[in-house]
């Protein structure tokens, strides 16, 4: 598996020796060992932009001041890339992939399915689905948290509300774990196609019968005055495949271990639901999942060192919600902050279903916070982690009993 | 510097000498003007910089473009001269510009 990763580069020479910091982001010891703790020991230790000879060489953004700058300025850092380590061809995901004013166009369109109106229709059913999932679970006094309650809210309801069938929901997330996760790019790339085989039918359906469905209506509210072509609603529709499919179940995932290993806190929101909403925001803080990818357009300074065109940047947002310098205390649980979070990321691309997010994750908390008695970490069953471009945890077992 | 006065949502008036080229949202954070949160740092992307932009000023701004105006029509704010702050730029023809803070951000 790993053979690939342990190729490292030559360092450039226009990388200063003092940024070179030895990171893997697929394999890194220290993230499968405790993703989070990880991220607050590299917002502690590492230069905010450091370079790493795996995967070819690229540079890590793991600042909230570099976040800001790269993700705000797409015309010196491009969204268009190979990916880190680099495919044979440009990984193409709309809008994920695109700049502006392109990127505009395609995010129009996405727009009033995703914002609060748009998404708070959803709030019953989603109250529904969480109070069957913790029915299922409740009476036996523990549960893989992961298996039983995290994955199959956030991704059944995802591919209720996208129009797909539910009844593959192991095989979905499988892909979305390789497309993420896998350390060969030849991997990665067969798990693209996969899920576009598995999306086609779906997909070319509700273009002549639509459905009361999330591509059903980005078909029909179309592209720059334009209906979307097969291929363009088949690409876009991947990309909500993978966004709906790993970050929430990993958000409510380690947001859900760290209430277990924080009876007070689960404590004073059992006694105040009205807290939740913000503490969701700090437990989203504490818990950012995804990396994400910017090729350098042309020679330029970023944080006093010459990055060269065509340089690679991994931006690592879960590290930039540890940077003291924004979040002071950063390791502590603070829901009065005042500087928002960067979990959603920044810039054209910040997260388009955040509301989403927001809505299932405080939905949930106040269902399992009202019903599930104070819970903490199984022993029996010690959590599992994984890297790559989402943070993720593979187990979770917790107890009640 | 062109002095702009930000009213936050609870009626406190906060006149400011926001530095010219940048965007009343970054004007609104550098003088610490309560409200404006500005997730997504400036680009259309997430409602967090909503403001209503007094009467007599709104046509001196451009009007809003199509990914701004795609974000105000979902917004729960009265949707009355409702900008996102990120897209307006400050300059001297904005000089003495009052705008309110919307209650709504998101």
């Amino acid at each position: 598996m790993a053979t690939a990763a342990k190729i490292l580069a030559d360092k450039p020479a226009h990388v200063p020796s003092d940024r070179v910091v030895e990171f893997d982001y697929i394999n890194d010891a220290g993230i499968i060992a405790d993703p989070h703790a990880r991220m607050r020991e590299i917002a502690e230790t590492t230069p905010a932009l450091f370079w790493t000879p795996h995967y070819g060489g690229h540079w890590v953004a793991r600042s909230r001041a570099v976040l800001a700058e790269v993700t705000t300025s797409p015309d010196r850092f491009s969204s268009k890339s190979r990916g880190i380590p680099a495919m044979d061809h440009d990984v193409n995901l709309i809008p994920l992939t695109m700049d502006p004013p392109e990127h505009s166009h395609y995010r129009i369109p996405i727009n009033p399915l995703v914002s609060p109106k748009g998404v708070a229709p959803l709030e019953s059913s989603i109250r529904e689905m969480a109070n069957d999932l913790i029915d299922a679970v409740i009476a036996k006094g523990h549960c893989d948290f992961l298996h039983e309650v995290a994955e199959p809210l956030p991704v059944i309801l995802f591919m209720k509300l996208a129009g797909m069938p539910t009844d593959r929901l192991a095989e979905f997330r499988q892909l979305a774990e390789q497309a993420t996760a896998a350390p060969e790019a030849s991997a990665r790339s067969e798990a693209f196609v996969r899920i576009g085989h598995i999306l086609a039918p779906i997909v070319q359906s509700r273009m002549t019968e639509p459905q009361d469905d999330l591509i059903s209506k980005l078909y029909a509210a179309g592209v720059n005055g334009r209906k979307m072509t097969f291929e363009e609603l088949l690409n876009y529709s991947v990309l909500l495949f993978l966004g709906g499919l790993e970050t929430v179940v990993n958000a409510l995932a380690f947001s859900t271990r760290y209430l277990a290993m924080h009876p007070a806190i689960q404590q004073e929101l059992r006694e105040d639901p009205a807290k939740i909403a913000m503490a969701v925001e700090e437990l989203l803080r504490l818990h950012g999942i995804a990396f994400t990818v910017r090729r350098t357009a042309a020679d330029t300074q970023l944080d006093g060192v010459v990055l060269k065109a065509d340089d690679m940047i991994l931006i690592m947002a879960p590290a930039a919600n540890y940077d003291e310098t924004f979040y002071p205390d950063a390791a502590s649980f603070c829901p009065a902050r005042k500087q928002p979070h960067v979990t959603f990321n920044m810039g054209a691309h910040r997260c388009m279903g955040a509301n989403l997010a927001r809505l299932e994750m405080r939905v949930f908390f106040e269902q399992w916070l009202a019903r599930i008695p104070p819970f903490r970490l199984d022993p029996q069953s010690p959590p599992v982690f994984f890297g790559g471009l989402n943070l993720a945890i593979r187990s979770l077992g917790i107890t009640w009993a | 510097m062109t002095k702009i006065t930000f009213v936050g949502t609870d009626g406190t008036r906060f006149a400011v000498d926001a530095e010219d080229g940048l965007s009343l949202m970054q004007a609104a954070l550098h003088h610490d003007v309560p409200g404006i949160v500005a997730e997504c740092g400036g680009c259309a992307a997430c409602g967090t910089c909503q403001v209503h932009i007094d009467a007599a000023w709104i046509n001196r701004v451009p009007p809003a473009e199509p990914l701004e105006a795609s974000v105000l029509a979902e917004s729960e704010n009265d949707h009355t001269n409702l900008r996102l702050s990120c897209q307006i730029m400050i300059d001297a023809t904005l000089e003495g510009m009052v705008v309110e803070v919307a209650a709504a951000q998101r």
